[in-house]
């Protein structure tokens, strides 16, 4: 089997079940070793759910997991070791320095050498907190000790749950490029969720989307940028005429109408001048017409039917 | 289980509420007891009078689970172990091991201060021999599994409720109810059962050491099964 297409997490109708509500419902997972995986979904679609499975802070009601080709009880809790994760907001020893927290981290995974630290610390850029405690750092300085957290035992696979939240936009690129450096350089495989898609949109390498506790899709981002279909984006003055012409004159249903009034029309793409004839034909107002393509963001509400 | 150990050690040793309430518990017992004829007691009626006031110093140690059990579980710093592929048994035994040891501190620090005060100034009360020291290590080994037992409560409702106010609240109210059995008109009975009044028994010699060895362990292990039971089977957020 090849390094890169190596298996290292894989979820087997993988369910959840509090009381009424399946969080999760029979999903089915592969994560491949090497890629960042972003994991997208609304609240409640059931991001943090998986994510406290793999990590082992959640048993599933039904299905089957394995990380790194192991699976069972046992083997699952000792092969947690290999990864590090961040779950929702970082877990922190408040009355305790940045140093201190990845101290304690750092005697409980065992590692020898004190210098990992500092590294550490200087990478996701707090190597000059001092003795500052955390219970001061602000909600950005905390979600960068909370990676540092993460990254201390050089995991394999890394989980971070919403890692960007209550970063500033400098901190949010120097995360970014955190992400792409330790993907290319240590090969670590990467699950994050998000809600800014636009920013996972630039580190992603695979999607994972998620909605009611279900998998809708997982795709490459060349499948995604395949998928993002584009379209011609009708602006008229009146939206609900424009859909009835699209199907009385040009034949098509293929077409979405947006919040803001645009529809969106994903035939007749080489033939822009056929479709501004027939709403001119029908009397309407054609105020934009231009070829646009779909974002991450508007693949995925595409996908689940909203906005 | 030596590198969870290591780690809860760590945090203790970094733990500024501990300090702060060993120096409220030995202030607070100073204030209860100034004017009062205990300063003048032998070593051996000081420690059957200050078990009798332990009531207060029991409320901090509550309050010390509350901060180190409840806060653990609330800020989610527990769950590292689990995360680094520990059992969830050895992370809660680790974390048991340390509490017990710094709440029985909490619980027995102001009592060794003035048992060894009282004894320096007006004596032992007793000839002290072989078979006395016998006892006194019999009492002692009692007092710190009942001590135990006492602690075993805010773990308990750690657990089970996985925040700081019920981790120090239920305790303080199981703990009241203790008291209003042992002033119950069943006192004889609550009180060679209930940890709190076995503490006073075996202080006061009414009881047999032994006894209270047998009864601590019992109940401290019977609430730390539990603890462990309800631990393993939790969904964590």
């Amino acid at each position: 089997m090849n390094g890169m297409e190596e298996v290292i997490f894989e979820a087997r109708n993988l369910t959840k079940k509090y009381r009424n509500n399946l969080a999760l419902d029979h999903i089915n997972l592969s994560l491949r070793r090497g890629e960042v995986y972003g994991f997208i979904g609304e609240n409640g679609a059931g991001k943090t759910t998986a994510i406290r499975l793999i990590t082992g802070l959640s048993f599933p009601t039904e299905g089957s997991m394995a990380l790194f080709g192991k699976s069972g009880t046992k083997e699952l809790q000792r092969q947690r070791a290999r990864i590090g994760c961040m779950v929702e907001t970082p877990a922190l020893y408040k009355n305790m320095t940045a140093v201190q927290n990845l101290e304690a981290q750092r005697i409980q995974r065992g590692i020898p050498n004190r210098d990992c630290i500092g590294k550490t610390l200087k990478l996701v850029g707090l190597s000059d907190t001092g003795k500052k405690a955390v219970r001061h750092f602000s909600l950005g300085m905390r979600q960068r000790l909370g990676i540092a957290m993460a990254l201390l035992n050089d995991p394999e696979f890394l989980i971070l749950d919403e890692p960007i939240n209550g970063l500033d936009p400098s901190g949010i690129v120097e995360i970014r490029d955190l992400i792409r450096q330790l993907n290319q350089e240590r090969g670590i495989t990467f699950l994050v969720s998000s809600h800014i898609l636009n920013e996972l949109y630039q580190t992603a390498t695979c999607y994972i989307l998620l909605h009611k506790g279900r998998v809708l899709e997982e795709l490459t981002q060349r499948e995604l940028d395949e998928k993002c279909r584009r379209h011609i984006a009708i602006k008229t003055n009146d939206a609900a005429q424009t859909t009835i012409t699209l199907e009385n004159n040009l034949l098509t249903t293929n077409f979405q109408v947006m919040p803001d009034g645009t529809v969106r029309l994903y035939d007749h793409l080489d033939n822009m001048e056929e479709v501004a004839q027939a709403l001119s034909r029908a009397g309407l107002l054609v105020t934009g017409l231009s070829l646009a393509g779909d974002s991450l963001e508007d693949y995925f509400f595409h996908k689940i039917g909203g906005r | 289980m030596g590198k969870l150990l290591h780690t809860e050690w760590y945090k203790f040793v970094h733990d500024k509420n501990f300090g702060a309430l060993s120096i409220a518990v030995v202030l607070f017992n100073m204030i209860m007891l100034s004017g009062t004829s205990v300063w003048d007691l032998s070593g051996q009626s000081a420690l059957t009078e200050c078990m009798k006031k332990e009531i207060a110093t029991v409320l901090l140690a509550c309050i010390y689970g509350g901060i180190s059990l409840g806060g653990d579980f609330a800020d989610r710093t527990l769950y590292h172990g689990l995360m680094t592929g520990r059992s969830r048994s050895s992370v809660l035994i680790a974390k048991t091991i340390v509490f017990t040891a710094a709440a029985n501190f909490l619980l027995f620090c102001f009592p060794f201060l003035l048992i060894l005060f009282c004894s320096l100034k007006n004596g032992w009360g007793t000839a002290i021999s072989a078979e006395h020291l016998l006892h006194g290590f019999g009492v002692v080994w009692s007092l710190l599994l009942l001590g135990c037992a006492i602690n075993a409560l805010p773990l308990l409702s750690a657990v089970c409720f996985r925040d700081i106010g019920r981790t120090t609240g239920i305790p303080i109210v199981l703990y009241f109810i203790m008291i209003l059995l042992l002033n119950s008109p069943h006192t004889a009975i609550w009180s060679k059962i209930l940890p709190a009044g076995l503490l006073i028994l075996t202080a006061d010699g009414t009881i047999s050491p032994a006894y209270g060895i047998l009864a601590g362990a019992l109940w401290f292990a019977w609430l730390t099964a539990i603890s462990i039971f309800t631990f393993r089977r939790a969904e964590l957020r």
